[in-house]
């Protein structure tokens, strides 16, 4: 069953702005956890510094996590003298005690290579390696005397660390195999733990016709109150995120490099813009690593392991999207591909992995059926009313200031596309309703409604300041509340 | 002339091409009949510092040798310009115009040049051109004073006069294309609705103006229809345009310059061959379109170094070139319209996944064309791949003669009321220009506040607005006006970048 995480009280880090600044001598009689707060935030700095150094992935961090006890110890046995012969003691030390397993608790999963076939089968084998080598180890001894710059780092940047040892830590990806030990995460907390998060995902290289879908997909989901999760990428990702931000729902966008290092440039304001609705920006790596060849498919499994399911909009045979699919099974979550005409390129992936995982992938018929398969679609579970019938009204546009659990504000009356098309003037209409048969350049329009040229341009020009049409290389798609999925397929038409 | 052993010598820094005047002097004098004389022969050429290049003094040497050996004589103040080949017949050069003129300014009135320069010469006024086929002839002329050649008078401009503010804005000068090579017609054009306007604006107001758009979108086919949308110079810049075409020509001119320039260098060309200079600081593409207009076909491709180097001209009205020793400033008031690919491969944004150009990849090809340069440029326009139902079902266009007479008209309501095209206005000027009332003031900075927009990127609305209204025909700039203009912005600032992407 999707979409129900037994989740506790979710203690969201903002906390530490509600509230003022605790000390060792607050009194404790506020909050039980409170009394450790001080030595939770050591410890969280230690986990910074330890894993900022490079080479030191999960599970030489784990093998030093289990040797030490905490990695504040570690730190500590680093800085002090003949530091890298005393952490390679312990770690040999660990390793012959009978009950030394350093490596349980994280294991290898920075192996996972971009294998461009079908992810599962080139699904990462966890690796036993409990030692370090001693340039590892003096790169440890290095860190931990510079360690604060680190922690300033994160710390200027706006970021917040969560280690997977806080409750912050969202409940979903703790559940995923080798979960990533510490998140760097920019935003709220509270949408990493929705009640419910889907991902949608796909190629960066996606037709209109793609990009229009992600978005009312993205839209739908954010209106049925789940988090929409992806990774920020050109293409799919970019209008699924967007289109979430334009109905002011919360997503979150998974980076594939460090914070500072955002990848795609292009997609900057776009992660403003998710922050500021009250999404999140997250990723486990420190925020000065730059993207690379091996980060994405990395990321892909987070992307997966924040979400109950994870749908594909459009992907290439070749298609990092998949990867994700594969994550996505591999975790035990559900997994939706949208199809294609057959001869589609740009489907060809999702066809692909449709026919490869028959009974565990499943197909998207429509916006309506995926949310109902998402149990999204007005079911108790979700305790969100989403109205399928043609020209139901729609939710309003903000989800800003809902409860944690994401929970919408009660259906708006008129906000939904046939409201938007009845303010328009007749022109605008007009050309409105071509837009949402798909993108069209301003010829075509001209062609299609056998308007004047002029009236044409004007009426696009307001189109597009009212948010309603967006203009890329000189062809026009619906945005804004006029791309947001509104009445179905069938009916996007009144005329 | 004096005596010793036979010799020749050219003192006071002459460059090669003059060097060789020795032998081709020597030639023609032979050749022309006269006696080469077998003494110590040393040629002086002043000032002393300034270096002296080509061939243009051939024939003054010649007559110089023939005078000083008493073979010539010679009768009152003359100028002799034109260069000798070995039989002694005369060439004309470039550049021989200003020459003519300058030589006016300073009270020589008898000119010799060389007979096919003689329409070209003949553009100046106050002086007394005559024209010599050969050297023999020239002698002949010097000798007999003023009865030279009849003379039939071409039109002529002022070239002393400089009161020509009051000819400005008169009906002379405004008729439509004279150019020769008209280029096609815009109705020959598909499609490209939006481009079309935009061009329509740009030529209107002098904007600066880029094209994006897929190979065979039809970018460089538009941009062939300018000639035939520019109304013909003026008399003022038909006597710029007159003397550049005069020092940069390879052929002797006819007539003054009436078509507006339109040069469209390949993105190969060199530095100096954009802004000027080499080694004779010759004129460069920028002043050569000075008037008209600077075509870039593959924006990105030119070097960018000389992309950097339009910026001034692009702001000055004019290039400065330094050399050591030297120094020119050439009049460059060019519009600089431009079409570009929107990424490597060509097709991004036509909506079929076919572009697999990574978004940095993409990025860095638009940075080859830097900030400073894409903030001067006013009009920004993306033209889409025709669709071939498009091409084949859309109906007539419009013809470039009613768009020419649209611009023609909306060019002169500028000049009648700033004296300048829009795109040279900006400040206190484009504001009074503009006179926007509350609620347009209130709707610009709106529109500007969308898109985070710079002093400059408002100027720049404000300036192509007022070119909409003009082309309108209104004096006040509306919010519509506004909104058209804002259509047109860069594409790096839009209000829905994040969306864009990809």
């Amino acid at each position: 069953m999707l979409g129900v995480q037994s989740l506790g009280p979710v203690i969201t880090r903002r906390v530490a702005e509600d509230e003022e600044p605790m000390s060792a001598t607050t009194p404790t009689s506020r909050c039980p956890r409170t009394v450790d707060r001080a030595a939770m935030d050591l410890e969280r700095d230690a986990w910074v510094v330890l894993l900022s150094v490079t080479g030191l992935g999960p599970v030489s961090f784990g093998a030093l996590l289990a040797a030490f006890g905490s990695a504040r110890a570690v730190l500590a046995a680093a800085s002090a003298p003949a530091g890298p012969a005393r952490l390679l003691q312990a770690l040999a030390d660990a390793a012959a005690s009978p009950d030394g397993d350093p490596a349980a608790v994280f294991d290898a999963c920075a192996s996972a290579e971009t294998e461009a076939g079908l992810p599962p089968s080139g699904f990462p084998t966890p690796r036993r390696r409990q030692s370090i080598g001693a340039d590892l180890a003096t790169r440890i001894c290095e860190a931990a005397v510079g360690g604060a710059g680190e922690v300033e780092r994160v710390r200027a940047l706006g970021l917040t660390a969560i280690t997977l040892e806080e409750p912050e830590y969202p409940a979903r990806l703790r559940e995923v195999e080798l979960p990533p030990p510490l998140l760097y995460l920019r935003g709220s907390a509270d949408a990493l733990s929705a009640r419910n998060a889907v991902a949608v995902v796909g190629t960066r290289w996606p037709t209109d016709k793609g990009r229009l879908i992600a978005g009312w997909i993205g839209s739908a989901i954010a209106r049925a109150g789940a988090v929409v999760v992806s990774g920020l990428a050109v293409g799919i990702d970019g209008a699924a995120h967007a289109a979430v931000v334009g109905e002011g729902g919360q997503t979150v966008a998974v980076l594939g490099g460090g914070h500072a290092r955002l990848f795609p440039k292009a997609h900057e304001r776009l992660a403003d813009a998710i922050v500021a609705a009250g999404g999140a920006v997250v990723s486990e790596l420190p925020p000065d690593t730059s993207p690379s060849r091996g980060t994405f498919p990395r990321r892909n499994r987070l992307v997966s392991g924040l979400s109950d399911a994870t749908v594909v909009v459009e992907a290439g045979c070749r298609s990092g999207a998949l990867i994700t699919a594969g994550w996505a099974l591999e975790q035990g979550r559900e997994c939706f591909l949208v199809p294609g005409p057959f001869d589609s390129p740009a489907s060809a992936g999702c066809h692909a992995f449709l026919r490869s995982f028959p009974g565990q992938a499943r197909l998207v018929s429509g916006i309506a059926e995926l949310l109902e398969d998402l149990d999204l679609g007005g079911g108790a579970g979700s305790g969100v009313a989403v109205a399928r019938g043609p020209g139901a009204p729609k939710n309003g546009p903000s989800t800003r200031q809902t409860q944690p659990g994401g929970r919408p504000s009660p259906s708006v009356p008129g906000a939904g596309r046939a409201a938007v098309l009845a303010s328009l003037g007749p022109v605008e209409r007009a050309l409105a309703q071509e837009l949402l048969l798909g993108p069209a350049t301003a010829d075509q329009l001209a062609l299609r409604t056998s308007l004047a040229g002029a009236a044409v341009l004007s009426a696009l020009t307001l189109l597009e300041l009212r948010g309603l049409a967006t203009g890329a290389y000189g062809r026009y798609l619906p945005s804004g509340r006029l791309a947001a999925w509104s009445d179905g397929p069938g009916s996007r038409l009144s005329e | 002339m004096a005596p010793g052993l036979p010799g020749f010598t050219i003192v006071g820094l002459a460059d090669t091409a003059l060097q060789e005047a020795r032998e081709r002097v020597r030639g023609a004098i032979r050749n022309s009949g006269y006696e080469y004389p077998p003494r110590r022969i040393t040629v002086n050429l002043a000032p002393a510092e300034l270096r002296k290049s080509g061939a243009s003094l051939d024939l003054a040497i010649a007559l110089g040798i023939l005078v000083g050996s008493e073979q010539v004589s010679a009768n009152g103040r003359w100028a002799v310009l034109g260069e000798l080949s070995l039989g002694g017949e005369l060439r004309s050069m470039p550049g021989l115009l200003p020459m003519v003129a300058a030589l006016g300014r300073r009270t020589v009135k008898r000119i010799v040049v060389p007979l096919d320069g003689l329409a070209e010469a003949r553009l100046a006024c106050d002086v007394d051109v005559v024209a010599a086929a050969t050297l023999a002839e020239a002698a002949v002329l010097l000798r007999e004073s003023r009865r030279g050649r009849a003379r039939v008078q071409p039109p002529r401009v002022e070239l002393a006069a400089d009161g020509l503010g009051e000819r400005v804005g008169s009906d002379r000068g405004w008729g439509i294309g004279v150019a020769s090579e008209m280029g096609p017609d815009l109705a020959e054009v598909r499609g490209q609705l939006e481009a079309r306007r935009a061009l329509e604006l740009a030529l209107a107001g002098g904007h600066s103006m880029v094209m994006i758009g897929p190979p065979g979108s039809g970018k460089t086919l538009l941009a062939r229809t300018v000639p035939g949308l520019l109304p013909a110079l003026d008399d003022q810049e038909a006597r710029i345009a007159t003397i550049i075409a005069s020092v940069s020509g390879s052929e002797p001119l006819t007539d003054l310059v009436r078509a507006r320039p339109f040069r469209s260098p390949h993105h190969t060309i060199s530095y100096a061959g954009m802004v000027g200079g080499g080694p004779l600081l010759s004129p460069g593409e920028v002043t050569r379109a000075n008037d008209g207009v600077l075509f870039l076909d593959e924006l990105p491709e030119y070097d960018r170094a000389t992309l950097e180097a339009l910026r001034q001209p692009m702001e000055d009205g004019e290039v400065a070139i330094s050399r050591v020793g030297r120094a020119a400033v050439f009049p460059s008031r060019f519009q600089l319209i431009a079409a570009m690919n929107p990424c490597p491969c060509g097709h991004a944004g036509e909506g079929d996944g076919r572009c697999r150009c990574q978004p940095g990849i993409v990025d860095r090809y638009t940075a080859r064309v830097s900030g400073p340069l894409r903030d001067r440029i006013d009009i920004w326009v993306h033209m889409p791949r025709v669709e071939p139902a498009e091409y084949v079902l859309s109906g007539a266009h419009e013809g470039s003669d009613r768009v020419a007479a649209r611009v023609v008209e909306a060019r002169r309501r500028q000049m009648l009321r700033s004296g300048r095209v829009n795109s040279r206005l900006s400040g206190r000027a484009l504001r009074g220009a503009c006179a926007l009332g509350q609620a347009e003031q209130a709707h610009a900075v709106r529109l500007a506040e969308m898109d985070g927009w710079s002093a400059r990127g408002i100027e720049r609305l404000l300036r192509v607005a007022r070119t909409a209204a003009d082309l309108e025909g209104v004096e006040r700039v509306a919010e519509t006006h506004l909104d058209e203009a804002a259509r047109f912005r860069s594409p790096t600032g839009r209000c829905l970048g994040f969306a864009v992407a990809g």
